[in-house]
């Protein structure tokens, strides 16, 4: 059998399975059988993409198809190239545990119109963003594109009796439009000079354009992408619809689809725009500017949140600012010609986005669980979970600990590289680049402290303690199927972080037909061979350990040139179980030198413990409210009665208010404003019969006249 | 007369003590707990830490938590309320640890001994190693009762016989009614 | 500011106490421990003033009655708080009770009434501050009021510990 064949196999069979999906979902008559039937597609569907883009990775052939028709748009076609196979295996790597969770998720108290509609969807968008990444021409890209937003406004509203949920839907549909007005005419810019439709063509196209139309359609292409994915001015609507959504979507919304407009970005910036055209530094800059804020804006307003969604929503911005910041390092360090160092930011940025997809993903599934068990996502009412769900709980704590960067998860490699990467500014030769960049590196260090306090906060206050409410305190532990989704996710959250040279050769093919360099040798030096050269010295101090168990060039990361730093989660994680192994062994063998008392945890000699005595969520997140009030802008409304404040009888409450980021500065303005517009332009919708005939006459003169011209 | 009692037969289990007495020699973390004390005490305790007798100089500091410490210093007469907290602050510590009671409740429970809310003095609850008698013991009395507690004191309260001679002279004194001259 | 501070403290020096060192002096009027001077003590002639006026009951009076119990002499040891009326002991040689004048240090709260209300003064206040003991018996003293010859009788560094009289005593 031609192994190199299944890539292509795995491909149309997953198109395959996400269509038999849609049809068992109208066939089937037992609810159950609905879910079963959808999710089990999809879950296969998913497997089938991702061995389809790790092949493609790998260096098998690509699948790829071309269909021609009579539009006159030239034919619609498919193909996988390096980039495309990537996120293919990214949807399809995270699209396998939702897909199992959901079988658990739904369980038995949906009606069989609504699942078989769930189903239904479920199957068409998975089908809609296999669709994206493998097209090849603008026209299957748009119509999957629209497509996948309209089908995850409408999963987003699977409860669609709370109007909060509606609004909340139609807000994500609103701001994707708005992504996609700039997306569309990004492509018809690039389409005038090109006169096709295939992206080849375009890319042939794009170094023909003027300086000036570039930077339109790169902001253009930016900005559009951007609403997608989530960026600083544009991402409004991603706190809002996450949490509202059923929890298997908020995790597929948050760890894939998000990461399409970070696809739909590289793809332009890196594919088209990039190349042999010369790139301007100031491209990257704005790119790393509007990252390091988007990372700094996300995590604050992410430890003040309540509800523990909307934590993980706001962290997922916090990613994306942090994917951005790799995707602008990279395009700087491209503008300067540094290409091996550009070449390595493109490696991080696409390892960042595997790594928050894999945990994001998963917390988003925990949360899941928490809300399935308990009915609630509300930090003051959660607490002591991790007694109650212990599988839900580690899985939830091994995923916080990947988000908090903690070696040797998967965190931790991906952040721990850009940093290195971003300290590399003293390669390019221009101040101000250099300063911009320096003031990126310090933000992003910045958040990664502030993340593992949200981290904690969520983690702590959900899972840990006491229950805080009836509904924690019966919590149940969450059904098989979405143990088993997380389990899967966690592991991967683990395998990725201490296995990054195996990763980092598929990224690398993604990154060398893009910034024209190969960087596998530098970043993973070949230590496992006979002649390591430069690298004896590695060797010699054990970089040779497990060599040939692995089809890799060495376990050692060297993410900046020249040995400036060096290392190895592989090794990490040996020496870390090393290290524990030999505590424990010397706690055993000194055992009978001593004497061991157990005794109760010390608290303070209380004489018992109550929910009310731990740790409030917004008690924690308090010091940060307060140092960053200015940015925040919370309101605070404390009220004692003096009765109350004499112990006597009474009440305190204490209100704390803080509005989203940018709502009162940006958005209300800018609504009203248009509200304005619009409402003195209503004269012309005066509903006077006359005055329409009249638009029409003047219309038709006008039209005469400019013919006439 | 010998006293059976007399402070220096010693045996085994007070050897041992002085041992681990002395292994905090020079460094010691005390916990201190107010076990329902009028807080005369505490207000002595804490000039051991200002310039003056500064008892970081001899290697003594004081601690929050039990888990740190070697040494618990109790005062109060150990009230019925504080008896629990008490006996939980003292299971907290780890081995090997020390008990000092400072001042006469908690030594005997002082002039709360017959209530019926206090314990008695705080060697009715725990073992206790070193008592320092006082109301309030002075910072310098609690010196030599902490010095003692790590071996690098002397005790020189014997207990049971007390010799005292006066070395002005002695009046006769009338055995009955008559005037009396006061000394 | 700092340096203010800094110049302050290298002016004044080093005020900290160096005791243990160095033994260190009380100032006048500090009161210590209670001491007994068993010459001139009365509990034997029936005194209690010092008993019955010690808050705590640091002071206790313990006689063992003779055999032969004369209970109209035996019963009026007690009450006179000034001593005017000395009850001759029955000592007719059928075997007199002990006396027993116990004071427990880890009672006493060191006020001085016992002292002011010692008709002899034959308890005095003494500026003893190193008190701690590491049993609790060892606060207990039983004074014997029979001189013992073994020591030269006087406590070791006791001596510094009392005061000196004041204007107008002894």
């Amino acid at each position: 059998m031609d192994w190199s064949l299944l890539p292509t196999v795995a491909f149309w069979a997953a198109l395959a399975l996400y269509v038999l999906g849609i049809v068992l979902s109208l066939l089937l008559q037992q609810a159950r059988a609905v879910t079963i039937a959808a999710a089990l597609c999809v879950a296969l569907g998913g497997l089938g993409a991702l061995i389809a883009g790790i092949g493609v990775l790998s260096g098998a052939p690509s699948p790829g198809a071309a269909l021609e028709t009579n539009l006159p748009f030239g034919p619609l076609s498919l193909h996988l190239d390096m980039l495309s196979a990537f996120f293919l295996a990214v949807i399809g790597l995270i699209s396998l545990p939702v897909a199992v969770s959901s079988i658990g998720y739904l369980g038995h108290s949906t009606g069989l119109r609504r699942l078989r509609t769930f189903g239904l969807l479920f199957n068409l968008l998975l089908l809609s963003l296999v669709l994206i990444v493998a097209a090849s021409d603008v026209i299957v890209f748009l119509m999957a594109w629209e497509a996948m937003a309209f089908l995850s406004y409408m999963m987003v509203n699977f409860d669609y009796e709370d109007p909060h949920v509606v609004r909340s839907g139609f807000l994500m549909l609103a701001v994707s439009e708005l992504g996609t007005i700039g997306i569309l005419v990004a492509f018809l810019l690039l389409y005038q000079a090109a006169g096709s439709f295939g992206f080849e063509a375009l890319r042939a196209a794009a170094p023909t354009l003027s300086l000036p139309v570039r930077s339109a359609v790169f902001l253009l292409a930016f900005f559009g992408f951007g609403a997608k994915a989530g960026i600083l001015p544009l991402q409004l609507w991603l706190p809002e619809a996450h949490p509202a959504a059923p929890s298997h979507i908020s995790a597929l919304l948050s760890a894939v689809i998000i990461k399409l407009g970070i696809y739909g970005m590289l793809r332009f910036l890196l594919d088209f725009l990039g190349g042999p055209a010369t790139i301007p530094a100031w491209w990257g800059l704005v790119i790393l500017s509007i990252g390091s804020l988007t990372t700094l804006v996300g995590i604050l307003y992410s430890v003040v949140q309540h509800d523990l969604k909307r934590v993980l929503a706001y962290s997922s911005i916090e990613n994306i600012g942090i994917i951005l910041a790799g995707l602008g390092a990279a395009l700087t360090f491209q503008a300067y010609h540094l290409t091996a160092l550009a070449a390595i930011a493109g490696i991080v940025t696409l390892y960042h986005v595997l790594n928050h997809a894999v945990y994001k993903g998963l917390l988003f599934l925990g949360a899941g669980s928490v809300q399935h068990a308990t009915g609630t996502r509300d930090l003051a009412r959660l607490g002591g979970l991790l007694r109650l769900m212990p599988w839900t709980g580690f899985f939830f704590i091994v995923a916080a600990l990947a988000i908090s960067a903690v070696p040797p998860l998967n965190g931790y490699i991906s952040e721990w590289m850009l940093l290195e990467t971003l300290l590399q500014t003293f390669a390019i030769p221009v101040t101000i680049t250099k300063v911009i960049m320096a003031i990126s590196g310090a933000l992003l260090a910045l958040t990664a402290g502030i993340a593992v306090t949200a981290f904690v906060r969520a983690t702590g206050v959900s899972f840990l303690a006491l229950p805080r409410s009836k509904e924690a305190a019966t919590a149940h532990e969450s059904p098989v199927s979405m143990r088993i989704a997380m389990g899967f996710l966690a592991f991967f959250c683990l395998a990725l972080g201490v296995l990054p040279t195996v990763v980092i050769p598929l990224l690398d093919h993604v990154t060398t037909p893009l910034l024209g360099q190969s960087v596998l040798n530098q970043v993973v030096p070949p230590l496992f061979t006979n002649h390591p050269g430069d690298y004896q010295l590695l060797v010699t101090i054990g970089g040779g350990l497990f060599r040939g168990w692995l089809p890799v060039n060495g376990l050692v990361v060297i993410p900046a040139p020249a040995f400036s730093t060096i290392d190895s989660p592989s090794y990490l994680l040996l020496a870390e179980l090393l290290l524990v192994g030999l505590v424990l062994l010397v706690l055993r063998l000194i055992r009978p030198l001593g004497t061991r008392r157990t005794g109760r945890v010390w608290a303070g000699g209380i004489p018992r413990f109550e929910a009310s005595m731990t740790y409030t969520s917004m008690a924690y997140s308090n010091p940060i409210r307060i140092i960053f009030n200015a940015l925040f802008r919370s309101r605070v409304r404390s009220e004692s009665p003096a009765a109350a404040a004499r112990y006597r009888e009474g009440r305190i409450t204490y209100q704390q208010e803080i509005p989203p980021p940018f709502e009162r500065s940006l958005y209300q303005p800018l609504l009203s404003f248009w509200a304005g517009l619009t409402r003195r332009a209503r004269f012309i919708q005066s509903g006077n019969i006359n005055q329409y005939i009249a638009y029409i006459f003047v219309i038709v003169l006008l039209v005469l006249i400019l013919r006439a011209l | 007369m010998e006293d059976p009692l007399d402070v220096e037969t010693r045996d085994a289990a007070e050897e041992l003590k002085d041992r681990v007495q002395r292994l905090f020699r020079h460094s010691l973390h005390i916990r201190h707990v107010d076990a329902g004390s009028c807080n005369a005490c505490e207000s002595e305790i804490k000039l051991l830490l200002n310039p003056y007798y500064d008892i970081q100089r001899l290697g003594i500091f004081f601690t929050t938590s039990p888990r740190h410490a070697d040494l618990l210093l109790v005062t109060g007469p150990v009230t019925r309320a504080m008896e629990d907290p008490l006996r939980q602050t003292y299971e907290a510590m780890p081995d090997p640890r020390l008990v000092v009671a400072v001042g006469a409740c908690a030594c005997s429970g002082g002039i709360f001994a017959s209530s019926a809310f206090t314990r008695g003095g705080v060697g009715e609850v725990l073992p206790v190693d070193v008592f320092i008698p006082g109301c309030p013991p002075s910072p310098l009395t609690l010196i030599h009762g902490l010095l003692l507690a790590l071996g690098r004191g002397e005790q020189r309260m014997k207990g049971r016989v007390q010799r005292v001679r006066s070395s002005r002279p002695l009046q006769m004194l009338s055995p009955s009614g008559g005037e009396k001259e006061r000394y | 500011m700092v340096f203010s501070w800094v110049h302050k403290g290298l002016r004044t020096g080093v005020l900290t106490t160096r005791y243990p060192a160095v033994h260190e002096q009380m100032p006048e009027g500090f009161r210590g421990k209670p001491v007994l001077d068993p010459d001139r003590c009365l509990s034997e002639q029936g005194c209690t003033a010092c008993v019955q006026i010690c808050l705590p009951a640091a002071l206790e009076l313990k006689q063992e009655a003779p055999y032969s119990v004369r209970n109209d002499a035996a019963h009026l040891r007690s009450a006179s708080s000034d001593c005017k009326e000395v009850v001759q002991s029955d000592e007719g040689g059928a075997g007199a009770g002990a006396t027993q004048l116990t004071l427990d240090y880890g009672r006493c709260i060191m006020c001085g009434l016992c002292v002011q209300a010692c008709p002899t003064g034959a308890l005095q206040m003494t500026a003893d501050y190193e008190l701690a003991a590491r049993h609790r018996e060892d606060l207990q003293i039983v004074n014997l009021l029979e001189v013992s010859t073994e020591d030269g009788g006087t406590q070791d560094g006791g001596a510094r510990f009392i005061s000196p009289p004041r204007e107008g005593e002894g």
